[in-house]
């Protein structure tokens, strides 16, 4: 814990990705597996995990070229100018789409279930000024409030998930040997860029302490993720069947819904969990709404970027809006996913590092020198 | 400070309004107990609110219950139209019991659109219980049983009382029905509540099959399905020997599938293992001690009773239903799973033209403190 407001520990930098990486998709990730593997889906959890790992290590490495610098500022070092702010955009066009999307299923989710006669843009709104209310305070306060909700959601939806171990039946789990490659390969694809949340380390790296344990801190968030996932899909997959599981819009809500805790007094305790939920798609917003600001106040080298955060609401509002329905925001993210997430996540630091190394920036400059004094 | 004023001005209007929209508790009508029925192609939806001013004791009178029936071309309409006439607002979070009638059971139409219904509206808790009616649910929801006056309470108490089997045939939720219905293509077992001489009797089950009903197991042939199943712990098999009517209760019941293909036909061997308890041996005039050959003949006249009830009710379910309704898949899907492979597309020809054996074998552990 540091008493300045722009550093935080490894730890918290953990707790902040594994709430961002299981929140994006914790509700849909099973939906997404069995789409292309039906039964068998939960084996993309493993292999789409694997391939994070591949994606994090290329993230981390180019995040060591410049350590005290944000992509912002070394894109532009790396590349020529337009080009550097080009992936700038990216990045930012990229973040700000997530908030939207997120928001948007966030407030379909919550109208459907909760306040059914809240107006849906009354729902948004309520949430983007939490968001922003939070980012003003800086990363630190990010960090301890990560501290805070990961208990208070990841405890409830363990509890959810044992319950609803007695309701898995191992028939709708098999044939576990019809495996089809093609559908695992695409679907391994698909799944590891659900967590594009993984790529705000290339924001947050000169903010964190430990650097150096960087890439082992972020692998413990992969696999407690991929566990988490895996499970989640088991349940999912088990208790439904991997046709209805596909069926289902938000399978894991149906879950919430349909598991009975024993000897409760509570009539209807899917709005119970429900609430818990929200705390953690508030963190997924607040992240990307926080990094979408910070691109903006880097690029322009402001100070501060609290009001920056005020001013991207009515476009977060906007854009979140744009949709007609459920099923359109829905194909609109698959396809930004497969499109611009990969971008994200893998091109553009594979690009990025290759192009660090061959002129030499950064800590490859550092060690070349090193090596010459070496070899005199 | 002008300006904070103005914002505390503000959010001062905006907080305390909240009440603006309220809507009084006495002003919503909690539906305890739903029947849905076919009349004329239409559906009828009859609602049950207890009056909870008689039920609590805080109210006089002697209606413990209120019961409105709407007509419409389908739930939504029936469901508007009960705000409609009745000023009241629904609401559904306190439901215990969706009955559902014998001729909406019957029609595929009203089925289907019902179960997809169930599934996409929120407003249904997908713990909610489901029953069949052997005649109408207004019938049943509008009863007023001796003991429990609510229908609903009644019947979700009698359910629950059965939890001496392990896998409780009476008890279906819209979660099971809806995952159910779209898993195994329309296939489904509802439980069937009979009102007679003010009492609410559990009655067996009924087979619904492509969304419509097509036959009734009596409440013996509902305990034989369950052991037919794997299922069915506590359940007591009544059998004969040496002239006595004598009984074995069931305390572990696994069932083993075994498949094999000849000739493109499924040669399927079901095994029912138990193992059990005697807890009466009495035979009139004769030696009554219970050694171990003796057991071996009881346990014989045990396989020979449960053999011969299971193949009665494979034969009325291959006959009526002709669905694997004995969900033999799920076998298949775990155990043969090539075999699965091989013929899921064309599972249900498989099935009906599959050679089907049943076969039982009971251990005695259990003889009492007395030989």
């Amino acid at each position: 814990m540091f008493s300045s407001n722009d550093r935080i520990s490894l730890r918290q930098l953990q707790i902040l990705i594994i709430l961002i990486l299981f929140s994006a998709n914790s509700l849909t990730l099973p939906h997404v597996v069995t789409e292309y593997m039906g039964q068998t889906g939960w084996m993309l959890v493993i292999t789409g995990c694997l391939l994070l790992g591949l994606y994090t290590y290329i993230i981390v490495a180019l995040a060591r070229v410049f350590p005290d610098e944000s992509l912002v500022v070394y894109s532009n070092k790396i590349l020529f100018n337009p080009l550097g702010y080009l992936v700038v955009l990216v990045f930012f066009g990229s973040f700000l789409f997530h908030a939207a999307i997120e928001l948007r299923l966030f407030g379909e989710l919550v109208k459907q279930t909760l306040l059914k006669d809240t107006p849906l843009e009354v729902i948004i709104l309520a949430m983007l000024f939490v968001v922003v209310y939070l980012n003003r305070k800086g990363i630190e306060c990010r960090a301890r409030i990560g501290e805070i909700i990961i208990f208070v959601t990841l405890i409830p939806i363990g509890i959810i998930l044992l319950l609803a171990l007695g309701k898995v039946e191992i028939s709708n789990l098999n044939p576990i040997i019809e495996v089809d490659f093609k559908s695992l390969i695409k679907g391994s694809y698909h799944v590891s860029l659900f967590f594009s949340g993984m790529s705000v380390v290339l924001f947050s790296f000169p903010v964190i302490n430990q650097k150096k344990d960087m890439f082992k801190g972020l692998v413990h968030c992969i696999i407690f993720v991929g566990i988490l996932g895996i499970i989640l899909s088991i349940v999912t997959i088990g208790v439904f069947g991997h046709e209805e599981t596909a069926r289902q819009l938000w399978p894991v809500m149906t879950i919430m819904q349909v598991v009975e805790f024993p000897g409760a007094f509570i009539e209807r305790q899917d709005a119970l969990m429900m609430s818990f939920w929200i705390l953690t798609v508030f963190v997924v917003i607040n992240a990307f709404v926080y990094y979408s600001a910070l691109i903006i106040s880097q690029t322009f080298k402001m100070k501060e970027n609290d009001y920056i955060n005020v001013l991207l609401i009515p476009v977060i509002y906007v854009c979140a809006l744009i949709p007609d329905n459920v099923s359109e925001t829905t194909e609109v993210y698959n396809q930004f996913i497969d499109y611009v997430n990969i971008a994200t996540l893998f091109i553009i630091p594979l690009v990025l590092l290759g192009i660090a190394y061959i002129r030499k920036l950064g800590h490859f400059k550092e060690r070349k020198i090193e090596e010459r004094g070496e070899d005199r | 400070m002008k300006a904070r004023i103005i914002v505390v001005i503000i959010l001062v209007c905006m907080i305390f309004s909240g009440c603006w929209d309220k809507k009084e508790i006495e002003d919503r009508a909690y539906v305890g107990t739903l029947g849905i029925d076919v009349v004329e192609e239409n559906i009828e939806l009859t609602y049950s609110t207890p009056n909870v001013s008689v039920i609590t004791g805080q109210g006089s009178g002697e209606e413990t219950k209120f019961t409105n029936s709407f007509t419409g071309q389908n739930i939504i309409d029936a469901e508007e139209k009960f705000e409609e006439k009745t000023g009241l607002i629904l609401s559904l979070d306190h439901i215990k019991m969706i009955i559902l009638g014998k001729e909406f059971m019957e029609s595929e139409k009203h089925f289907k659109k019902a179960v997809d219904y169930f599934a996409r509206n929120s407003n249904y808790a997908k713990s909610t219980l489901i029953v069949g009616s052997i005649k109408t649910a207004k019938e049943l929801t509008e009863a007023t049983p001796k003991t429990v006056k609510l229908t609903g309470e009644y019947i979700s108490q009698l359910i629950n009382k059965e939890t001496y089997l392990e896998n409780n045939p009476y008890y279906l939720n819209i979660g099971e029905l809806i995952v159910d219905m779209y898993h195994r293509k329309g296939l489904e077992i509802i439980p069937i509540v009979l009102y007679e001489n003010e009492e609410i009797i559990l009655n067996g089950v009924d087979v619904v099959k492509d969304y419509k009903r097509c036959c009734h197991l009596t409440r013996d042939e509902t305990i034989i399905y369950e052991w037919l199943l794997g299922k069915g712990k506590r359940s007591i098999v009544n059998f004969e020997y040496e002239d006595q009517q004598l009984s074995y209760m069931i305390t572990d019941i696994r069932r083993i599938v075994n498949v094999s293909k000849e000739d493109d036909r499924l040669n399927i061997k079901i095994m029912i293992e138990t193992e059990g308890d005697i807890n009466t041996f009495l035979t009139e005039g004769k030696e009554t001690r219970l050694d171990a050959d003796t057991i071996q003949k009881v346990e014989e006249k045990i396989n020979e009773a449960m053999q011969k009830e299971m193949t009665t009710v494979v034969k009325k379910i291959m006959d009526e239903v002709a669905k694997d309704v004995l969900y033999l898949e799920d076998d298949l899907k775990i155990h043969h799973q090539k075999t699965w492979i091989e013929i899921k597309e064309n599972y249900d020809d498989y099935f009906t033209s599959a050679k089907l054996s049943v076969e039982a074998d009971n251990k005695i552990r259990r003889i009492g403190m007395i030989q």
